[in-house]
Formats: C-alpha cells, structure tokens, sequence
C-alpha cells in the first residue's frame, strides 16, 4: 500500500468569468517512509497539488488516498478525523501569534480532545525533538524564523501523523537556517518513519532530503523519477533548466587554452574517488575544471563539473568514452550549447 | 445662574448613565459579535462563504445603522413595549439602545476578525478543525485585540447614544442637561453632566488602551 495515491487530478480556479486549470491530470504515487520532492517553477501547481493531498483544495476531478483511505469520499467530519493523521508546514510557518510556544504546539491536541495534562506532557517532549526545550511560555513574535518553523514543525507533529506535508518551508530563511530545519526534518523522518511530500523550487534542497521527486511544469508532472537518475539524466527541458540553475555563463566556460568544454554529471558509485584523473591518465589527455562541485544527493555522492579538456582529439574523445562507460554523462560544448556528442 | 447644583439628582443621573452603558454595552458586544462572525464567515472566500447570504445580513446591518439614533428609539417604541411590557422608563431604554449599537458592533468585530491571517486559519483546517473550533479558538482569540478595542469604540457610543434616552423617560446625564440647561436655563448643571461624561468617556477609553495594549503586547 503505497502512502499516497493521486489519481488523475484536476484542479480547475474559477474567478469571476476566468478559468485556470491549475492541475490538469495529475497521477502521483507516494511509498511509506520516503521523502518525496515536487519542483518547479512558481505557479507550476505544486502548492495546489499539495493541498489535494489533505484536500484543502477540493480536486475537480480525480481522487486522493492517503493511508489506504479514499479522501475524496469522506464527508466533512471523517475528512476531519483523517486530516489530523496529516501533517503540514508552510513557508510562512502559521502559528498563532495570540498563543505562546506551548499553546501552539497544544493546538492540534486540544481539538482532539486530549486531555490538558497529557497534552503538556506531549507538548515538553516534542519542543525537545524539536530542540526548543524551554521556550515554552515564548510567543511567536519573539522567535527567529528558523524558531518558528521548529514550533510548526513539533504542532504538525503532536497528533503522530504517518505523512507530513511541507509547502516551501525553507524558503523564507537563511541558508543555513535552511540546511538546519532539512537536517531536522530527515532526522525526523528517520526517527519515526515519516512520509514527507515536500514542494519547493528549489534543487538544492531536493538534492539534500529527496528519494524521488517529481517536476512539475503547467500543472502536469512532467518527469519523475529516483533523485540520482533525475539528477543525472533529465529528460525534460524544465528539469534541466533548473538543474542549470547554479551552472556558470555560457561565456565563462570558453576554452581557455584550445580544448574542448564539457559537462560531467555523475551519481553513486560513479562519482567516486579520482575518477577525472583516472579518465585522463588512461587516455594520456589532461583537463582543467572551469566550475562546478562534487558534492551528494541525499547520501549518494554527487558530481557536477564543468571541464576544460587537453589532448589529441580521438584522444579526448576517448577519455570521454571512458568517463560514460564509468556512468557518467558527458555533454560537450559548441557554438549551439550543450550537446550529448556521442 | 442659580447657585445651587442638584448634586443627588446628578449622581443618580451617573447611575442611570452607567447603568445603560454597562448593560447596553454587555448585550450590544452578545449580540454583535455573533453576527460579526457571522459576517466574516460568510462573505467571499471565507470558510462559509455564502453570497446571498452574507448580502443579506449586510443589509439588515445598514439600515439599522443608517437610522439616526433619535429616530429609532421613536420607531421602536411598539417593539420595546412588546419586549419589556412598557415603552418608558431607564430599563426600556436599553432596547433601541442595543438595537442601535449591536450592528454598529457587529461592524468593529467583523473588521477586526477580518484581519485574522487566512494562513492561519488555513492551517487550522489542515489540523482537521471545524468551522466552530476555528471561530472559537482561531479568530477570536487571534483577533482579541481587535475585538477589545470594538467593545471600548461601542460602549463611548453608548454614552452619547443614552443622552438621548430622556425623550422615552430614560433618565440619565444627557436627559439631566437638557431639562436644566435647556428647560430651566441652569447652564452651571449643564456643565456639571457635560464634565461627567467626560471623566466617563476618558476613564472608559483609558482602561480599554491599556487593555488592548496589554493584549497586543503578546502578540494578538
Ligand atoms: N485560489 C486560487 N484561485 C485562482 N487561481 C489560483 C488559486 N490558487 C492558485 N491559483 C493558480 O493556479 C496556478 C498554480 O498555483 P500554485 O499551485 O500556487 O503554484 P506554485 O505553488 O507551483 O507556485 C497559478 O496559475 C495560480 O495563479
Ligand atoms: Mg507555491
């Protein structure tokens, strides 16, 4: 039993005598326990998408079922029930700004009935998961945003949801505010078997806490998949260009000594070790990197590199060769852009 | 001028003042802020969101509003006597009064609930609370401050509101002024109940800032 099932969703905005078709058929499928990324550009659908999942937005057409549960046939008040189980975290965090640190947190046991003294006891213990142990009578105004993002997550928490939803929740802080509240949210996930749905439009926190992740263009997933494999591998336009993101000019990366500019891209076991250095010795060809990192997705190691290679032609091609044979893609330079120049 | 000042019948006239305004104020905010809730509930994009409905309410809302004052007490006069099986008096006069300030108050409260972040409230419903658990333990707590300063905004009203309860025998400051320093041309009296209504109006709107600053200290 998959976590989440999106079965052909459509959503359809009706304002005044305009019609946007936000979603136009959309088919999901989310395991237990994954982290599960949806990227895109602003106004894609993700935040639409999302909100079907605890039907915040009501699809047009299409049904959801999360934990085996056919949302889209509950009435109001199971549907309530059901959305307690879910779990969500915004942007801009939602909390209550009349409450302190332990009323919000107390909010979603309060409306399920729990009884005070269990509910202050649920509450100590996960500001402690949270790291915020002791900011109990705090109010929100006096917290920093990666603060306020812990007191949502902990309330998104309180009722053991199995899934928990995040609308961009990184996206109004720092970047390191931001790598904190991932690694907190992995460790979670990690801890108790979470199954996180995260929309961003941003690659590069996909890359730290996705398993898979879908991409999403004009209210239709156009490309999903492993993060390795999307990562190394994009076939659609838009999932390179925001893979493109962080790539330099196309006038920085000019040959500066009479080579040939390429691209390498490569995850796991092929990103591993000297592996450039390998390619050059075993073709008697050198390079230079121009730009790029060699860092991981999740946990997987993970190379982007834009180099500059030296040699006799057959020669860097032969070194080329070498480096796909390894799994790498290599797409070479010329005067029209990239190009997979095999 | 006379030299005398009729001091009892002052202090009673305070008594009769207050006593409109509390119990004026006390039922205008019970009745008002349902129907203030009512209003943000209903109106576009809100959790009820109901056309025909919030138009509705709105209307009854503004005619009451758009009657003056003076002439409303006049016209419910049948409906007072219906309500409190007499039509004169301090105690009848806290009909039109509430009929007068209820909507009025239903306007400060919905304003104020209005303000209430929809993100917030959104997150409410992601939780799995119902419309009731929301207006109960999201807007109005979010929107205390608000709803506070409706209350201070109404009950200053009232004052001036209950100044004209003399003309259905409803006593009070106002009622005193006019058959002193009209009727009989003691303006010392006059100006005795105007200083009155000042200190009450100050004391009421003092308490209420301090209140409402107290409240937004925290946050709401
Ligand atoms: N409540 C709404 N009413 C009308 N149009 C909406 C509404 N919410 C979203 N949209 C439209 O739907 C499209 C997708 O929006 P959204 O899901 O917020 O995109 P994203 O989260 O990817 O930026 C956009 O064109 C947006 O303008
Ligand atoms: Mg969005």
């Amino acid at each position: 039993m998959s976590a989440i099932e999106l079965e052909s969703i459509h959503k359809v905005y009706q304002t005044g005598r305009q019609s946007v078709h936000a979603l136009r058929g959309v088919t999901l499928r989310v395991e237990e326990g994954q982290v599960y990324g949806i990227i895109g550009q602003s106004g894609a659908g993700k935040s639409t998408l999302l909100r079907c999942i605890n039907l915040l937005e009501r699809p047009t057409e299409g049904t959801v079922t999360v934990a085996g549960k056919r949302l889209t046939d509950l009435p109001a008040r199971a549907l309530q029930r059901e959305r307690a189980r879910i779990g969500m975290i915004f942007q801009h965090f939602h909390l209550l700004q009349s409450a302190t640190v332990a009323d919000n947190v107390a909010f979603p046991l309060r409306l399920a009935g729990v009884a005070r003294r269990q509910a202050r006891a649920r509450v100590g213990e996960l500001l402690e998961l949270v790291g915020l142990g002791g900011y109990e009578h705090k109010y929100p105004t006096q917290l920093s945003g990666g603060q306020k993002q812990r007191v949502a997550i902990a309330r998104a928490l309180a009722n053991h949801p199995s899934v928990l939803l995040c609308d961009e929740a990184t996206s109004a802080l720092d970047p390191n505010t931001t790598r904190a509240i991932l690694d907190l949210l992995l460790d979670i996930q990690r801890r108790l078997g979470l199954t996180i749905v995260m929309v961003t439009h941003e690659m590069a926190v996909v890359q730290r806490v996705c398993d898979r992740v879908a991409v999403m263009d004009h209210g239709q997933v156009v490309e999903e998949g492993p993060l390795t494999e999307v990562f190394v591998s994009p076939r659609h336009e838009v999932t390179r260009s925001l893979l493109e993101a962080d790539d330099p000019e196309p006038d920085q990366v000019r040959p500066r000594s009479g080579g040939t500019v390429a691209r390498i891209v490569c995850a796991g076991a092929a990103a591993e070790g000297p592996f450039l250095k390998e390619a050059a010795a075993h073709t008697s060809t050198q390079f230079t990197i121009l730009h790029g990192k060699v860092d991981s997705v999740k946990d997987q190691p993970y190379a982007r590199l834009t180099v500059e290679w030296l040699g006799e032609p057959a020669h860097v091609q032969g070194a080329f060769q070498w480096l796909r044979e390894r799994g790498c893609r290599v797409d070479v330079r010329d005067e029209e852009g990239w190009r997979d120049a095999r | 001028m006379h030299a005398d000042i009729v001091w009892p019948e002052i202090w009673q006239a305070t008594g009769a003042t207050l006593y409109m305004v509390g119990v004026g104020t006390l039922l205008s905010t019970l009745i008002g802020l349902p129907i203030g809730i009512l209003l943000v509930l209903f109106s576009p994009n809100h959790l009820l969101a109901n056309r025909p409905v919030y138009q509705a309410l709105s209307l009854i809302v503004n005619v009451l509003r758009s009657v003056p004052f003076i002439i409303l007490m006049i016209a419910l006069i049948p409906f007072t006597e219906w309500v409190m099986g007499t039509s004169i008096g301090t105690t009848a006069a806290i009909v039109p009064l509430v009929v007068g300030a209820a909507p009025f108050y239903a306007r400060l409260a919905e304003t104020a609930l209005r303000e209430v972040d929809p993100g917030v409230i959104e997150a409410a419903q992601a939780m799995g609370a119902s419309t009731w658990q929301i207006v109960w333990w999201v807007l109005l707590p979010e929107a205390r401050a608000g709803v506070l300063s409706g209350i201070v905004i109404t009950a200053v009203a009232l004052v001036s509101y209950s100044a004209m309860a003399g003309v259905i025998g409803g006593g009070g400051l106002g009622d005193l002024a006019v058959r002193y320093g009209y009727d009989r041309f003691q303006t010392d009296v006059m100006l005795v109940t105007i200083v009155v209504m000042m200190v009450l109006v100050q004391v009421m709107q003092g308490i209420g800032d301090w209140w409402v600053a107290r409240l937004s200290r925290r946050g709401g």
